[in-house]
């Protein structure tokens, strides 16, 4: 769960992560192609200077044509002059088009095409210049051609004089017609008006020398010529000057046109530094807008990953404070059920105890089959619930930590004894074939605990008992090398029972599990012993491993980590098993009428450091109750002057609460099974004659050591 | 300590763990205890009180087990009849048997006793 809201989170941050990403690269991207656009129209030639340029260009071609035209008087230049003119005023529009949202441009433009109309009239007027000198040069030339033949015949000469005549009227004709032929001719007319003086010139001496013939002499003509010519070379001269002149204001036009250009060229400079500037103005907000948005893209991530941070920070306080909580009310309550089990040890054991003892008395009274049948149902039940309680009390010790395992050498041949004792007999009586074995290497004496061993031993010895109904069980002592050179003890518990389902047999370790509610239902069981065996295993650095088969019977195989232990004189042997300290502060009643009996037991426990009480009969048994506070009571059952059950009856109705609920065990020769009535109305049971070790073994479990 | 013949100090020595004076007084106990409950049961035996016989044989089966004759503890479980599957005469036969054997050993517990003490 918690898995999926991380990836959750994480997929929702790469998503805004993955989104502002998206917004910067689009921004970026819009950005660049604004630049980019920007670049390109700055890129882009400047069409008003071209066509400017262009203007310009024409004005000097245009001159260059005049000049051709001046050097080859070949009329295709006069006609490509005009062309140049014509396409120079097509340009001039198209500047004032490109210009029209420029005021200075406009104004430039205007300059220029006054400039241009000025140059072209300078240009034709030149032209014309060249012409008219032309005109005079073959009129003078005719003149005096004519003037030879005037030598020969004087009626030739006035036949001339009336064709000058004539061709005085019809000069005007022929010149209106021959201004519909020639440009420059049109052009000439057109300047006619600013350059009479010129014009005017040339009809004026010729209709002089036309009028002169008749009336003066050959020599005269020839002086008049000489002085034609001589005045024609000096309007010659005049036409030079104005052509000087011409040149003169012809070239304060191109300097004036080249200063407009300069103007113009520096208008379309600013322009295009503008378009530069809008580049790197474009460039400068599209780098900033693609910072701005990096910077909120790269806040909102921030603020996301810090929303979350803090509250996964906040949430862990908040749990952090549960778990106190969670860890002070676990505390208290483990407070409690550690009360709950000591007071359970005092409380309930011993009511159940009683219960369980009228109960099994009842039992066996006077009653009918139905009552009987109540009877032994109190009985069983009482019976489990003991079983119960001690489970739940010896797994709540592993459990909280308190079971400390003693390390001290003892016998396994002691072990198999105790095997033996309690359920040879049992299996015997089911007819089930019992063997223990202990294999010859083992050593003698081992390291552990002995009482949590045999513990280990008897629950799961106590469950093939229970479910091997027929066949055997087969106990086997061996040991393993393991691979760090050191020796295992294998413990094998082998029997032909009921086995468990392979599902099972992990269920089976779990506290309150059975193999199923059937095996509890017929065979009883609090479901906790082998919870209990598994702990204790662990807990002795062992493993518990089981092989069943359903049906064909079960093996658990115990490995322990094994340690020789020293070798112990038989005498001790018993001795040595339990802490000379044991006892230590316990103070035990012993009530046996035989004096050898509470010699015995009085040695036993005293020298395990106990103090020890002796009463001889029933009666000096509630005397001394009455008086002090007893720990334990060893107590008879056959004792003269008093019955166990009714001395026991006699312990539990004290006034004292101390000693009425003080824990006894009771020791008779009578077996199990006889004082059954009495021994579950105790706390213990020991079978005279008993073994150091077996008494110890009942002491220290009543008692929780 | 010379072992004694017609007792074993094997069970009493293993639990007084090496202590002379715990088995000197458990022989004393036995040699004071023992002799009135033989007298008891010489008197069950005459007057055929099988219920005294039965209580005085429980009474002293772990005195002989602490001395190391199953043999006589055998014969005092015949006495007690637990089961009730044993007859009077058998009963009797194992009492007689018994009174002879333990006054042997009562002997022979007296003569340890005072060599260990001396």
């Amino acid at each position: 769960m918690k898995s999926a809201k991380l990836i959750g989170k994480v997929l929702i941050g790469f998503l805004l992560t993955g989104a502002a990403l998206s917004v910067a690269i689009f921004i970026m991207y819009r950005s660049i192609n604004e630049v980019s656009l920007a670049v390109e129209d700055a890129g882009k030639p400047n069409k008003r200077l071209e066509e400017w340029k262009s203007a310009v260009n024409l004005l000097y071609e245009a001159e260059n044509k005049s000049r051709s035209w001046r050097i080859t008087k070949n009329t295709v230049d006069l006609n490509s002059f005009d062309s140049i003119r014509t396409a120079q005023e097509d340009h001039i529009l198209r500047l004032y088009e490109l210009n029209i949202d420029s005021v200075k441009g406009l104004v430039l433009c205007d300059s220029l095409r006054l400039l241009s109309e000025q140059r072209f009239e300078i240009l034709g007027d030149w032209i014309n210049f060249s012409a008219i000198e032309n005109t005079a040069s073959g009129v003078l030339d005719g003149i005096l051609s004519d003037m030879a033949q005037r030598e020969k015949s004087v009626q030739k000469k006035n036949k001339a004089l009336i064709a000058i005549e004539t061709n005085k009227d019809g000069n005007t004709k022929v010149g209106e017609a021959e201004k519909e032929k020639s440009f420059w001719q049109r052009l000439i007319r057109k300047r006619k008006s600013s350059y009479s003086p010129i014009a005017v010139a040339s009809p004026d001496s010729t209709r002089q020398t036309d009028s002169l013939i008749p009336v003066i002499g050959t020599q005269e003509i020839r002086e008049t010529i000489k002085t034609g010519k001589i005045r024609i070379a000096s309007e010659t001269d005049s036409v030079l000057l104005e052509e000087s002149r011409l040149l003169k204001a012809d070239q304060q036009i191109m300097l004036r046109i080249h200063s407009v250009s300069d103007q113009y060229e520096e208008l379309c400079g600013e322009e295009t530094a503008d378009k530069l500037s809008a580049v790197s103005k474009a460039a400068t907000i599209g780098t900033q807008s693609v910072m701005r948005w990096t910077i909120i893209a790269a806040i909102c991530i921030i603020i996301f990953f810090l929303f979350f941070i803090c509250r996964d920070i906040f949430r862990n306080r908040e749990l952090q404070a549960q778990l106190l909580i969670a860890k002070e009310h676990a505390e208290r309550l483990a407070k409690t059920k550690e009360d709950f089990m000591a007071n359970m040890s005092h409380e309930i054991r011993n009511p159940l105890n009683v219960i369980s003892g009228f109960s099994a008395r009842l039992r066996e009274g006077n009653l009918s089959e139905k009552d009987k049948k109540q009877a032994e149902g109190i009985y069983r039940s009482s019976e489990f619930l003991i079983a119960l309680v001690n489970d739940i009390l010896d797994i709540s010790k592993v459990k909280s930590g308190k079971l400390q395992l003693e390390k001290i050498s003892f016998a396994l041949k002691d072990i198999r004894s105790d095997i033996d004792n309690a359920f040879g007999g049992s299996a015997k009586q089911k007819g089930l074939l019992f063997t223990v074995t202990i294999a010859k290497e083992l050593p003698e004496y081992i390291i552990g605990d002995p009482m949590r061993f045999r513990q280990i031993l008897f629950n799961l010895i106590s469950n093939a008992v229970k479910f091997t109904s027929e066949g055997f069980i087969s106990i086997k002592f061996d040991v393993t090398n393991t691979q760090d050179g050191s020796k295992n003890l294998v413990l094998r518990v082998m029997d032909s029972g009921i086995g468990i389902a392979k599902e099972k047999i992990n269920v089976i370790f779990e506290e309150f599990e059975q193999a199923d509610a059937s095996v509890t239902r017929k065979y009883g069981g609090t479901g906790l012993g082998l919870s209990i065996t598994r702990v204790l295993v662990h807990q002795m650095n062992g493993t518990i491993q089981t092989e069943s088969e359903h049906g064909k019977g079960t093996t658990f195989i115990i490995t322990l980590p094994l340690e020789a232990g020293e070798t112990i004189e038989t005498s001790k042997t018993n001795a040595t098993v339990f802490s000379k300290t044991i006892l230590n502060d316990k103070t035990i009643l012993i009530c046996d009428d035989d004096p050898m009996n509470r010699m015995l037991a009085s040695h036993l426990v005293t020298t395990h450091n106990a103090n020890v009480k002796e009463a001889g009969g029933g009666k000096e048994t509630l005397e001394i109750l009455s008086k002090e506070k007893i720990d334990l009571v060893l107590l008879d059952l056959e004792m003269p002057d008093m019955s166990g059950e009714e001395t026991i009856t006699l312990i539990r109705n004290l006034k004292d609460k101390n000693n009425s609920t003080v824990k006894i065990i009771a020791v008779t020769g009578r077996i199990k099974g006889s004082a059954k009535g009495e021994i579950a109305l105790v706390d213990g049971y020991v079978q005279k004659p008993y073994k150091e070790n077996d008494m110890l073994l009942e002491i220290t479990r009543v008692l929780d050591l | 300590m010379e072992n004694p013949k017609l007792f074993h100090l094997a069970e009493i020595e293993s639990m007084a763990g090496g202590d002379s004076a715990f088995i000197i007084k458990m022989l004393e106990t036995f040699s004071y205890t023992v002799p009135p409950f033989i007298e008891r049961m010489k008197t069950a035996l005459q007057t055929k009180d099988l219920p005294e016989l039965a209580l005085v044989g429980h009474r002293l089966k772990p005195s002989f087990h602490y001395l190391g004759r199953p043999d006589l503890n055998a014969l005092l479980a015949i006495l007690e009849n637990g089961d009730g599957s044993k007859k009077e005469e058998e009963i009797f036969a194992a009492t007689t048997k018994f009174l002879k054997d333990a006054a042997l050993m009562m002997i022979d517990v007296d003569e340890h006793l005072e060599k260990i003490k001396s």
